[in-house]
C-alpha cells in the first residue's frame, strides 16, 4: 500500500462530505494534516473483521466489497462500495472492533482518517457530533432497507432492484464503462442474499424475457422489465 | 418534583445507555422526558411524520415497520424492553423513517428530540454514548442481514430460541414470551412458515411443552450444530449476543 499526502482536489472532495463539513474550514484543514491517500489494490484488505478500528476511510476511486464470514467458514458479502463517500466510522469512533473485512474489488485510494485525530476535534467541539450522529443514521436507514427487502421481497425482485440500482449508482456517480461492469455473478448471489443455483436459474428467465444478456459480464437489455419485476414479482 | 421525575430517574440510571452519568446529568436529562403507556396495537408513530421524540422502553414491546419506495410496509423488527427507538429524531431531516405500533401494553419513557440534541451537543461523552447506541444497532443490523441470507427459517427459529435457552435436569428450555404471530414477524416469516420451522426443529430434538409456551431442547450442541454455530457464538459478547442478531 503506498501513502501520501493529500492533494488539493482531494481536501476539498473531503470538505464536501457531510462528516466533514460539519467541521468548518480551520478544524478541517487540521485533520487533514493528520490524514493520508493510501493506494488500494485488487485483492488486498483494508482492514479485516475483528481489528481493531484506528481508522475511518473516505474512498476516492476503486471498488470496495464488505464481507462477513461466519465460525464455519461461509463469506456473505454484505455491501459493494462502489461510490466515494466515508464508510467504517461508526465502529472507529465508538472504539469497536471492525466487524467485517474489507476487500478491494478493483484497484483505487481511500483517505485514511484516524481516529484519536477526529475524537479530539469532537471532544472540543461536541456540538460536531450531531452531525456525526446524523450520518449514522444514515447507514441505519441503509441496513433498514437491506432487512425490509430480505424479509420482504422475493428473489427475482433482489436480482432486479440489485441490477437497477447498482447501474444507476454508476451513471450517478460517472464512473466510466469498466467501473460499470457488474461484480461477479456468485459476489451478486452473495449480496442479495440467494444460493448460486437460484441465482443462475433466475438470470436464464431475465434473459428468457430479454430484460439481460448476460455471458462474460451482465448487461440490461430493457430496463422497463427489470422495473416492472423489482415492484411487483 | 413529580412522581413521574424521580421514577424516570430511577429507570435511566438503571439503563446500559445512561446508567454511568452522574446523578445530576441523569436529572437535567430526566426533566425533558415523559412518563407514557400505549394500549396494545396502537401506533406510536409513522412514517414520514416529524421525528420529535425517541423513546425508551419500559416494558412491553413494539414493532418496527418500513416503507419501501413503492408504499408497501413491512415489518423489520421487534422492539422489546430496555431498547430505544425512535433515534431518528437526531437525523438531519428529523423525520421517522419507519412506522412504529405496540403490540401489547406498552410503558415507554419519551424524551423530548430537540432538548436531547442539545444536550447531547454540550458534552462530548453524551453524544459518544448515543452514537455507541446508535453502532451497537448497526452492528445488530449487519448481523441480522447476514442471518436472512445464510439461514433458513428453521434454523434461524434455532437461533432464536438457543439465545434464550437455560439449562433444566433433561436438557434447555427457552420460554416463549411472546405470542406466535408476533414471534413470526419478528422472525421475517409467514405463521405457516413458522409452524413448518417448529415441525422440521422435533427432527432436532425440539419439542413443544405448556401449550407451545416453553421450548425443550434435548440436545443443545446438537442444535448449535444444526444452526451452523461454533460454540464460541453461544457466549454472550457484544457481538455474538444472538438475540439481537435475531
Amino acid at each position: 500500500m503506498i501513502s501520501r499526502p493529500l492533494s488539493d482536489a482531494e481536501k476539498v472532495f473531503l470538505g464536501e462530505i457531510p462528516l466533514f463539513a460539519a467541521l468548518g474550514k480551520d478544524r478541517l484543514a487540521h485533520l487533514v494534516a493528520s490524514c493520508r491517500v493510501e493506494t488500494v489494490k485488487r485483492g488486498s484488505h483494508l482492514f479485516r473483521a475483528a481489528d481493531r478500528a484506528e481508522y475511518f476511510y473516505v474512498l476516492l476511486s476503486g471498488q470496495l466489497r464488505l464481507v462477513r464470514t461466519s465460525s464455519q467458514g461461509a463469506e456473505t458479502v454484505m455491501h459493494f462500495l462502489t461510490a466515494p463517500g466515508a464508510f467504517a466510522e461508526a465502529v472507529t469512533l465508538a472504539g469497536r472492533p471492525y466487524p467485517v473485512d474489507c476487500e478491494v474489488m478493483a484497484d483505487g485510494a481511500v483517505v485514511a482518517i484516524p481516529r484519536a485525530a477526529y475524537l479530539k476535534i469532537l471532544q472540543e467541539f461536541p456540538e460536531v457530533a450531531g452531525e456525526v450522529m446524523a450520518g449514522l443514521l444514515e447507514w441505519e436507514r441503509f441496513f433498514l432497507d437491506e432487512i425490509y427487502r430480505l424479509r420482504h421481497t422475493s428473489p427475482l425482485q433482489r436480482i432486479a432492484a440489485f441490477l437497477i440500482d447498482y447501474q444507476d449508482h454508476a451513471i450517478a456517480h460517472e464512473q466510466d464503462e469498466t467501473a460499470r461492469d457488474y461484480p461477479e455473478k456468485r459476489l451478486i448471489a452473495s449480496r442479495i442474499g440467494i444460493t448460486p443455483e437460484t441465482f443462475s436459474r433466475l438470470l436464464r428467465r431475465l434473459e428468457q424475457m430479454n430484460a439481460i444478456e448476460t455471458g462474460a459480464t451482465l448487461r440490461i437489455r430493457d430496463r422497463a422489465v427489470l422495473e416492472e419485476l423489482a415492484r411487483f414479482s | 418534583m413529580t412522581d413521574d421525575f424521580h421514577r424516570i430517574c430511577e429507570i435511566l440510571c438503571r439503563t446500559p445507555y445512561f446508567g454511568a452519568w452522574p446523578q445530576n446529568v441523569i436529572g437535567e436529562l430526566a426533566g425533558f422526558c415523559q412518563w407514557k403507556r400505549f394500549a396494545a396495537d396502537t401506533p406510536v408513530f409513522n412514517a414520514g411524520a416529524p421525528a420529535t421524540s425517541l423513546y425508551y422502553i419500559v416494558n412491553g414491546h413494539v414493532e418496527q415497520s418500513y416503507t419501501d419506495g413503492d408504499g408497501t410496509a413491512g415489518v423489520v423488527d421487534l422492539i422489546e424492553s430496555g431498547q430505544i427507538f425512535g433515534e431518528y429524531a437526531l437525523s438531519r431531516d428529523q423525520r421517522y423513517v419507519m412506522s412504529v405500533k405496540t403490540v401489547e401494553p406498552t410503558t415507554v419513557i419519551e424524551i423530548d428530540g430537540p432538548a436531547f440534541a442539545r444536550f447531547l451537543a454540550q458534552d462530548i461523552e453524551r453524544a459518544l454514548s448515543m452514537m455507541s447506541v446508535i453502532t451497537q444497532r448497526l452492528c445488530n443490523m449487519l448481523g441480522q442481514i447476514q442471518d436472512l441470507k445464510c439461514h433458513s427459517a428453521a434454523k434461524r427459529l434455532g437461533i432464536f430460541l438457543l439465545a434464550d435457552a437455560v439449562p433444566v435436569k433433561d436438557g434447555h428450555e427457552t420460554a416463549l414470551a411472546i405470542e406466535k404471530g408476533v414471534l413470526a414477524r419478528k422472525l421475517g416469516m409467514k405463521p405457516e412458515t413458522l409452524s413448518r420451522a417448529f415441525r422440521k426443529l422435533t427432527e432436532i430434538g425440539v419439542t413443544q411443552q405448556a401449550h407451545g409456551r416453553i421450548m425443550h431442547i434435548a440436545d443443545i450442541h446438537k442444535l448449535v450444530d444444526w444452526c451452523g454455530l461454533g460454540e464460541d457464538e453461544m457466549t454472550n459478547g457484544e457481538d455474538h449476543d444472538l438475540k439481537t442478531v435475531i
